[in-house]
C-alpha cells in the first residue's frame, strides 16, 4: 500500500457522551462541531483559539426520547437539526443573548426510526429518511415553521441516509436496498432522477465531492464506490424525455475495509476521502488526476488502526473551514463514546 | 406472541447438563493465557431459551458447537442456528437473543457475526441483513416490549 509519509495526528480526545456516538457535523462558518449519541443527547465541542484546546461548550437533551441518530448544521450555522428513533426530528436555534441552544421545532411524521437529516445548500430545504423507507423534503416557511413538500417513498427499504448537493437542490439518498437514488424537483414535483445499483448489500453512506460532479458512497459490501455525473443522451432529449444526468460507477475500491464501511467524507477544502468502519480504522484517499485521460483514479493515503480502540467508527468528518489549516481537522465518532479530533498531515 | 404455535411438536434433543469441557492442567494455571474458543462460546449461547417453547435453544438443536466458530486472534466469532423450520418467524428473534447474551458476555474487542446456517431459512437473506445492522439491532432493543421479550429468553442462559 501506498502510504507516502502522511498521517493522522491526535489533536482532541474527548470524552462526556456514556453512549456510542453516532454522528459529527461541523459548523458551516467556526471552528466548532456537534456529535449525537445513544445516549439521547448532542454535545457541541468548540476549539478555543487562545489556547488550542477543544471542549464541551453545550449539551442538548430535553429534546429526544431515543437515540439521535443524525446532526446537521444548516448553512448559515444558525440552525441545527436532529434526527432520532423517537420518530422526530428537532430543530435548535441559538438564543445569541444567553448562548443557549433552543428547541424550536419538532417535525413529525415518520413512522419510526429517523436516520438521517440535511439541508440543502441554500438552507430553504431540509431532507430526513427513516426506516419506513420514506424521504421526506421539507421547506423552511418561517421562523420555525417547516412545511412537508413531498413524500418520496421509492426506495425498497429503509433509507440509510440522504445528502443534498453541494450547490444544486439535488438530492442523494442511500438505502438498505443496495441502491443510490438521486432526486430532483420540476415543477414542485420531486421525482427520482437515477438510480445507482452496483453495490451487493446496504449503503450507509453517500458524499459529494466539492463541485458536485462526483460523488462517494460505501457500502456493507466493504466496498468504496466513486461516481460521475453525465449529460444527458442526446438521443433521450430528442426523443422527448426528460434530460437528467446521469451518474457512472467509475472507480470502486474492492475490501476497502474488512467490515462494514459506515461513513465517507468527501473534503470540500482539500478534496480528500476519509471512510471509516466495523474494522476500527479511518483511511484517507487521495484523487490521482492522470494525465493521459479523463478518468480520475483514487489511492489510499493513509490507514489508522484502531484509533477508537476496539471500536466500530461510526461518522468521520472534515471541517470545512478553508483557513489556518482547519481544512485539515477530521472529528471522528465512535462506538466507545468518545469523539477524536485529528489533524491530517501529509 | 401469537397463540398458535408455529411448530407445535418439535424435535426434542437429549443434552447434557453441564458442559462437556474435559479439565486440563493449564485450565487451573492463571499464568497461562486462556484464549476463547468455541465451546465457550456455545456454552454462553446452548441455555437461550425458545421464544415459543419452554425448552432451550440446544434441546432443539437450534445451536450445535459445531456452528460456532472463533478467531480468538483477530477477535471474530460467527454463530450460526438452525431454526427448526424453514419458515420460522421466529428467526430473527432468535438471533437478536443470541447477538444480546453475546453482546453483554464477551470483551467489546470481538465482532460478532450472527447467521442462519446455510439452507436453514427461507428468507435467509434477510434474516442475516437484519441480524447483522448494528443500526437496526440498537433500534430494536430500544423496543422497551422486545427487549422484555429478549431477556426472558436470556433468564435461563444467565441462570445456569
Amino acid at each position: 500500500m501506498d502510504e507516502r509519509g502522511s498521517r493522522l495526528e491526535l489533536v482532541a480526545e474527548l470524552t462526556g457522551h456514556t453512549d456510542r456516538v453516532w454522528c459529527i457535523s461541523w459548523h458551516p462558518t467556526i471552528p466548532l462541531f456537534a456529535s449525537c449519541s445513544g445516549d439521547k443527547s448532542v454535545r457541541l465541542w468548540k476549539l478555543d483559539g487562545g489556547n488550542g484546546t477543544w471542549s464541551c461548550v453545550s449539551v442538548l437533551d430535553d429534546a429526544h426520547k431515543r437515540t439521535i441518530r443524525s446532526c446537521a448544521f444548516s448553512p448559515d450555522g444558525r440552525l441545527l437539526a436532529t434526527a432520532s428513533f423517537d420518530a422526530s426530528t428537532a430543530v435548535w436555534e441559538r438564543d445569541e443573548s444567553t448562548g443557549d441552544w433552543e428547541c424550536i421545532a419538532t417535525l413529525e411524521g415518520h413512522e419510526n426510526e429517523v436516520k438521517s437529516v440535511s439541508w440543502s445548500a441554500s438552507g430553504s430545504l431540509l431532507s430526513t429518511c427513516s426506516r419506513d423507507k420514506s424521504i421526506w423534503i421539507w421547506e423552511v416557511v418561517g421562523e420555525s415553521d417547516f412545511e412537508c413538500l413531498s413524500v418520496l417513498q421509492e426506495h425498497e427499504q429503509d433509507v440509510k441516509m440522504i445528502k443534498w448537493h453541494p450547490n444544486e437542490e439535488v438530492l442523494a439518498s442511500a438505502s438498505y436496498d443496495d441502491t443510490i437514488k438521486i432526486w430532483r424537483e420540476d415543477d414542485d414535483d420531486w421525482y427520482c432522477s437515477d438510480t445507482l445499483k452496483g453495490h451487493g448489500s446496504t449503503v450507509w453512506a453517500v458524499d459529494f465531492d466539492q463541485t458536485g460532479n462526483m460523488l462517494a458512497s460505501v457500502s456493507d459490501d466493504r466496498t468504496l464506490k466513486f461516481w460521475q455525473r453525465r449529460a444527458p443522451d442526446d438521443n433521450n432529449s430528442a426523443l422527448g424525455y426528460r434530460q437528467d444526468p446521469k451518474w457512472h460507477c467509475i472507480a470502486t475500491l474492492p475490501e476497502h475495509h474488512s467490515r462494514t464501511i459506515y461513513s465517507v467524507a468527501w473534503s470540500k477544502v482539500h478534496g480528500r476521502v476519509a471512510t471509516t468502519g466495523a474494522d476500527n480504522c479511518i483511511r484517507i484517499i487521495e484523487q490521482v488526476q492522470p494525465t493521459t485521460t479523463d478518468m480520475p483514479t483514487f489511492t489510499v493515503a493513509t490507514t489508522l488502526i484502531e484509533p477508537h480502540g476496539h471500536s466500530d467508527i461510526n461518522s468521520a468528518q472534515w471541517c470545512p473551514l478553508d483557513r489556518e489549516g482547519l481544512g485539515s481537522l477530521l472529528a471522528t465518532a465512535g462506538d466507545d463514546g468518545a469523539v477524536r479530533v485529528w489533524r491530517y498531515a501529509s | 406472541m401469537t397463540d398458535k404455535l408455529l411448530n407445535a411438536n418439535p424435535v426434542v434433543y437429549d443434552v447434557g447438563t453441564i458442559s462437556n469441557r474435559a479439565r486440563r492442567p493449564e485450565d487451573e494455571d492463571e499464568s497461562v493465557a486462556d484464549p476463547f474458543d468455541a465451546e465457550e462460546i456455545f456454552d454462553l449461547i446452548r441455555h437461550i431459551n425458545d421464544p415459543e417453547h419452554p425448552l432451550t435453544l440446544e434441546q432443539l438443536n437450534v445451536t450445535q458447537p459445531e456452528l460456532v466458530a472463533v478467531d480468538n486472534d483477530s477477535s471474530h466469532v460467527l454463530v450460526q442456528f438452525t431454526p427448526t423450520i424453514p419458515h420460522c418467524s421466529m428467526a430473527t428473534l432468535i438471533g437478536l437473543c443470541i447477538r444480546v447474551r453475546l453482546l453483554r458476555s464477551l470483551p467489546d474487542r470481538f465482532k460478532v457475526d450472527i447467521r442462519v446456517s446455510e439452507g436453514s431459512h427461507q428468507s435467509e437473506h434477510a434474516v442475516n441483513k437484519q441480524l447483522n445492522d448494528k443500526e437496526r439491532v440498537a433500534a430494536a432493543l430500544e423496543n422497551s416490549h422486545l427487549l422484555e421479550v429478549v431477556n426472558q429468553c436470556l433468564l435461563t442462559a444467565v441462570e445456569k
